[in-house]
């Protein structure tokens, strides 16, 4: 059966095809920036799951951070306070940076907030041997 | 020359690129969101399930596994909204849009009647929701029979009948004639 000539192959596509063309006008009338809206809700929506995302994994990055200093504490306390102003500094950067981060290397998080949590810890230590 | 669909999706999981991905979407709503205003019968739910069918797409791109065209998958993802959106709804205590009896199912054309006249919500009227969706995905979305059978999740020749059955049906309802 050549469907091309087929009087209902024909009239389906046509009914779809005006159907499609009248509910695209119902919603252009309806809203004239639905299309633009739709783009900037999603992307924003994205936004705000990747943010959620970071914050999820850097909790989980603190949690372990704070186990490995709890079993590294002994040769923490041999390094001196240059190191700890030096780690801290580097944690502050990567923290004002993650905003900014894409989703891809979100996985610095943990690095990151090793790193920080380090950091302070040794400001603390160093701080307090002073 | 438009970048394919299937390079803007490369663009985004290799560089994590906001615009291509916002290329992709502007590329393909209007086809998803009409796909789920015939699906849900509602514009407001329609754009809700739109928005909903391109975060799951951003969530889970890194499965599509380019061997299929981009706006199958998307159609599979929408249909998939949508069936989860009935779920839950199905749950409630209230009705379900898409049953049979729904008074919001516009009457069929008297048996006889010109099909030529009739208009779409008329044409689909004869058929069942399901028969339906496959009319939808195969004339609207543009699927093949392999496509629509990889969204719905059945064998290609089961949607092959049913898509048969279905035009069947609405050939005798209006009294349409075979081609020679």
């Amino acid at each position: 059966m050549n469907e091309q000539h087929d009087p209902l192959e024909q009239l389906l596509s046509r009914a779809f095809a005006d159907d499609a063309r009248a509910v695209a006008e119902e919603r252009r009338q309806h809203d004239p920036n639905a299309s633009a809206r739709m783009i900037d809700q999603v992307m924003r929506r994205i936004s705000v799951q990747r943010r959620r995302r970071a914050l999820l994994l850097g909790g989980f990055g603190a949690l372990g951070a704070a186990l490995t200093l709890l079993a590294l504490k002994p040769a923490l306390t041999a390094l001196g306070p240059l190191a700890a102003h030096g780690l801290a500094a580097v944690s502050a950067s990567i923290f004002a940076a993650l905003p900014a981060l894409p989703v891809a290397p979100l996985m610095l998080l943990l690095p990151a907030v090793l790193i920080a949590v380090l950091g302070t810890w040794l400001l603390a230590l160093s701080e307090a041997s002073a | 020359m438009q970048e394919s669909d299937e390079a803007l999706v490369s663009r985004v999981l290799a560089l994590d690129d906001r615009d291509a991905f916002a290329t992709l979407v502007k590329r393909h709503q209007q086809r998803i969101y009409y796909l789920l205003r015939r699906f849900a019968r509602d514009p407001a739910l329609a754009e809700d399930l739109c928005q909903n069918t391109f975060l799951r797409a951003w969530e889970r791109l890194a499965s599509f596994s380019g061997s299929g065209r981009f706006a199958a998958w998307l159609g599979k993802l929408a249909y998939n909204e949508f069936l989860q959106h009935l779920r839950q709804r199905r749950r409630s205590p209230e009705a379900d849009p898409l049953s049979l009896d729904d008074p919001s199912v516009p009457p069929a054309l008297a048996p006889g009647e010109s099909g030529a006249s009739a208009d779409l919500e008329r044409l689909l009227a004869v058929l069942r929701p399901d028969e339906q969706h496959l009319l939808l995905l195969s004339y609207a979305h543009g699927l093949t029979i392999a496509e629509i059978a990889e969204v719905v999740d059945q064998p290609p020749g089961t949607i092959k009948s049913q898509i048969h059955r279905a035009k069947q049906k609405i050939r005798e309802h209006f009294a349409i004639e075979v081609p020679a």
